[in-house]
């Protein structure tokens, strides 16, 4: 289930909410762990089994590492299967299709094999259930022995999907003892509604744009590739951070407080600034679990560099199996040793709207690598950008883009900008009246745009 | 924060948690309550219905899947919402939907599409094997531009709108190449744009465009249409084309249907509608006026194969290989040939020529609108030796 679906929000969502707030506490976790099997099972009920395993499997390799504190051959030894196993299962289900093709195309022939569809949100709770044993081996949180505590938080329906990926340590407190009421139910409901906006208002609509764009990318003028980029930029921004808020919300209407994982990147003066505001979640986990244990900065220049492109590399590797999700990784990689070592004193003496566009330039040329299923692709659309293979330098069709999506991109930028929130919040937060206008807006809005995307008359006798 | 704000402020969100929670619920319960559709008229399409539990489709997910096009489809006030996101498109400024252009007056004009290189080739090579293959028969060709070529000014500003005329002007001279006379309207219809010359919710041209181009073809195909002359009779005022339906713009609006009816009072043609096994006397269906194609009022629609007896004093016979564009034309082609024959390729299985032999055609003529024609796949079929 996603939790942008028509089903999930008025169906699924209330369901839940009623019978848990029904609920005395002590079953609420049991209840969580229920409705996050069947949210699971909803759609994807074959790869349950996959979900229920990592439950299991972590729970009980949490105990054995924990209960070898002194032991620390053994616990490594524990932590390095579970690893393994987990690492396993991630490439088998990502790699499996397309090594079986690059293998047929070596010997000329192709493979038949059943083409694996990538279990929801595998990568999410796979590094979630992770970070939990490595918090245990570095001594940052205990094994938890209550299974339905442990199990509730494994498989939470709300970051499920998309994350955040949420550590237990933060979780461990609020599984056994949290602040289940009508504030906490209001606020998480604000948020959800804001994510929700966020993704089918602004991301779904640019999204249309940017694939018209780019399905037309071999006649493009280098305006329209600009828009186009923007466009890109602005989408994956909004659907990523609405799908989080949402997200937070619901675990905030459950009485739960998930760690923020964005902070808005848009308004970064580096690229290393970028990447702390960015999906945190999931770059506060290659930090803590991958680029600290290999050493971090307290080695010298050349292993240091070594550990920041392994850990950019796998980054991007973590986010597909084509090819330029790892160039796209380096990529990183490469822009963060250079601010390191070259450019970090000078960009901060920079004013700061300079350092703030060089960083969205190259933050925007890298969702060009990583919107494109090629190489050869992104690099082309790049060169557009600059005028190597594109029609002109404007036409009307990117003026008619332009004036079509003005309102779209101009509330874009507003709503990547901190300041736009904290007017909102002095302006209706404070009203009872503003408060329910601005979200019943949003939330009617929302929910059009989710009945419309089904709309699909039919036209018999087109002609 | 003082106390007094701090206490509005809480109030402020517990209102809004509650208020989600009952609007949800509302939803959901109202749902469920509600009597389920089968039928949208204003999607023209039939609803999800609840889908039977069957645990084969349950663990695949097909179950799911359908469950939720279900809920979708019997959601509470599904059709307000649908407005709802069409008027929000309108207010940001979006003048693009579902391919239909929001353009000036009110017009809904549908884009223009590149072809695709290859089948147009197919088809104008078949076309030219044809004409080959029937010498002796007269064969014509008027391929209709549409509202995006002749009522360019009327696109919303900047519209990227690919070049209809472009492409028509390489296929005229294709077709001339093989053998076939092109009959070029984009003249005679760029003259009279203050006319109106096609509907303004709907695809079609209208009833007074095609008699401007059924004028304009005389001179060509060797008549003077102008010898007869017509009453524009409005039908309804009522008729709602089918892009308003498509494009969710302008879904209330309404606009007249003409027919044009001879003067002279002479006795009516025989429409034989062969595979049907239908006859009658006119040439138009007021009935289907009520329907949500309201343009299949002319002719009852598309039909594989129409057979046109009339009351003219000639010999001459006519095959026409058309689309739904030659519909509100084929009855003034009535005031010139004793027999039509009209083939529409599309629904079309028969063997065109046995057609050809059996009706001792003389002349031939394609009569498409652009869009159907750059598109279509079915001609190169039809027209194949058997």
């Amino acid at each position: 289930m996603l939790l942008n679906s028509l089903f999930f929000i008025f169906a699924f969502l209330p369901a839940v909410l009623l019978i848990y707030y029904l609920l005395p506490a002590a079953g609420r976790n049991w209840f969580l762990l229920a409705a996050s099997l069947v949210f699971y099972a909803w759609g994807d009920p074959v790869y349950l089994i996959l979900l229920i395993f990592s439950a299991v499997f972590h729970y009980i390799m949490g105990l054995q590492i924990g209960g070898e504190e002194n032991d620390g051959r053994r616990k490594k030894q524990d932590l390095i299967f579970a690893v393994g196993v987990d690492v396993f299962l991630l490439c088998f289900f990502k790699y499996f299709g397309p090594a079986a093709n690059l293998i047929g195309s070596f010997f000329h022939t192709q493979i038949a094999v059943r083409e694996l569809a990538l279990p929801i949100g595998l990568s999410f709770y796979t590094f979630k259930n992770l970070s939990y044993l490595f918090d245990i081996y570095y001594g940052r949180t205990e094994a938890e022995k209550k299974f339905t505590d442990f199990a509730a938080y494994a498989v939470f329906f709300p970051a499920m999907t998309a994350g955040p990926i949420v550590r237990y340590k933060d979780m461990k407190e609020q599984m056994k003892k949290r602040r289940v009421n009508a504030l906490q139910l209001g606020y998480g409901a604000r948020r959800f509604i804001l994510g929700l906006a966020k993704k089918v208002l602004l991301a779904d609509t640019l999204a249309s744009l940017y694939g018209e764009i780019s399905a037309g990318a071999g006649n493009i003028s280098v305006l329209t590739a600009w828009i186009g980029m923007f466009a890109f930029t602005m989408e994956i921004y909004f659907d990523f951070s609405g799908y989080s808020d949402m997200a937070i919300g619901i675990s905030r209407m459950l009485g739960f407080t998930v760690k923020e994982n964005f902070d808005y990147p848009y308004m970064s003066k580096s690229v290393t600034e970028f990447w702390r505001r960015w999906h945190i979640s999931l770059g506060s986990w290659f930090r803590d679990y991958i680029y600290i244990p290999l050493g971090g900065n307290r080695v010298g220049t050349g292993k240091h560099i070594r550990n920041i492109l392994i850990v950019w590399c796998l980054t991007g590797m973590w986010h597909g199996a084509a090819l330029n999700f790892p160039v796209w990784g380096v990529y990183y990689g490469v822009l963060l040793i250079a601010e390191k070592y070259i450019l970090g004193s000078r960009l901060k003496k920079l004013p700061g709207w300079v350092s703030g566009t060089y960083t969205m330039l190259l933050v925007m040329a890298g969702w060009m690598l990583f919107s494109h299923n090629s190489l050869g692709e992104a690099v082309g659309y790049l060169g557009h950008l600059v005028g190597i293979g594109a029609v002109g330098l404007a036409d009307t069709a990117a003026l008619y883009y332009l004036k079509t999506n003005l309102v779209v991109f101009l509330l874009c930028i507003l709503a990547c900008r901190p300041g736009f929130y904290r007017w909102v919040e002095s302006r209706f937060h404070d009203s009872i009246i503003g408060s329910a206008v601005l979200y019943g807006v949003l939330f009617l809005l929302g929910t059009a745009c989710l009945v419309y995307s089904s709309y699909h008359p039919f036209l018999y006798l087109r002609f | 924060m003082n106390e007094k704000n701090k206490n509005l402020h809480r109030r402020a969100a517990i209102i809004t948690g509650w208020v989600f929670i009952a609007v949800t619920a509302f939803f959901f319960l109202g749902s469920l309550i509600a009597r389920d559709r089968t039928f949208s008229d204003k999607e023209n399409r039939m609803l999800e219905q609840a889908p039977g539990i069957n645990g084969g489709q349950i663990i695949s997910g097909r179950y799911e899947e359908k469950f939720e096009t279900y809920f979708t489809d019997q959601f509470l006030l599904r059709d307000m919402w649908i407005e709802m996101k069409a008027g929000f498109d309108r207010l940001i400024g979006r003048v693009e939907s579902n391919g239909v252009y929001l353009g000036k007056d009110g017009y809904l004009i549908e884009k223009f599409t590149e072809p695709d290189g290859k089948n147009l080739k197919e088809t104008c090579s078949a076309m030219g094997d044809f004409a080959k293959r029937y010498g002796e028969v007269k064969q014509y060709a008027m391929i209709v531009p549409n509202a995006v070529e002749i009522l360019s000014d009327k696109l919303p500003a900047f519209a990227p709108a690919a070049d209809q005329g472009r492409y028509l002007d390489t296929l005229g001279k294709e077709l001339e190449e093989q053998g076939i006379t092109v009959l070029d309207m984009r003249g005679v219809l760029k003259k009279n744009r203050d006319k109106k010359l096609y509907y303004k919710t709907d695809h079609h041209w209208t009833t007074e465009a095609a008699y401007l181009a059924f004028l304009e073809a005389g001179k060509t195909m060797g008549y003077n249409g102008s010898e007869i002359t017509f009453d524009a009779l409005p039908v309804t005022g009522g008729f709602q084309g089918t892009l308003s339906a498509k494009s969710g713009f302008r879904s209330g609006e309404k606009e007249e249907l003409e027919v044009f009816l001879p003067k002279d009072g002479s006795p009516s043609s025989v429409v034989n509608y062969v595979d049907e096994q239908k006859k009658t006397a006119s040439f138009y269906d007021t009935g289907k006026l009520d329907t949500r194609d309201g343009y299949a009022c002319f002719l009852g629609g598309n039909h594989p194969l129409i057979r046109i007896e009339t009351p003219v004093q000639s010999d001459k016979t006519l095959l026409v290989l058309k689309d739904s564009y030659a519909n509100c034309y084929l009855p003034f082609l009535a005031t010139q040939y004793r027999k039509i024959v009209a083939v529409d390729p599309r629904y079309y299985y028969g063997d065109l020529e046995e057609l050809m032999q059996v009706e001792e055609i003389q002349e031939v003529l394609y009569l498409y609108n652009a869009n159907t024609f750059f598109s279509d796949t079915s001609l190169q079929m039809v027209l194949r030796e058997s």
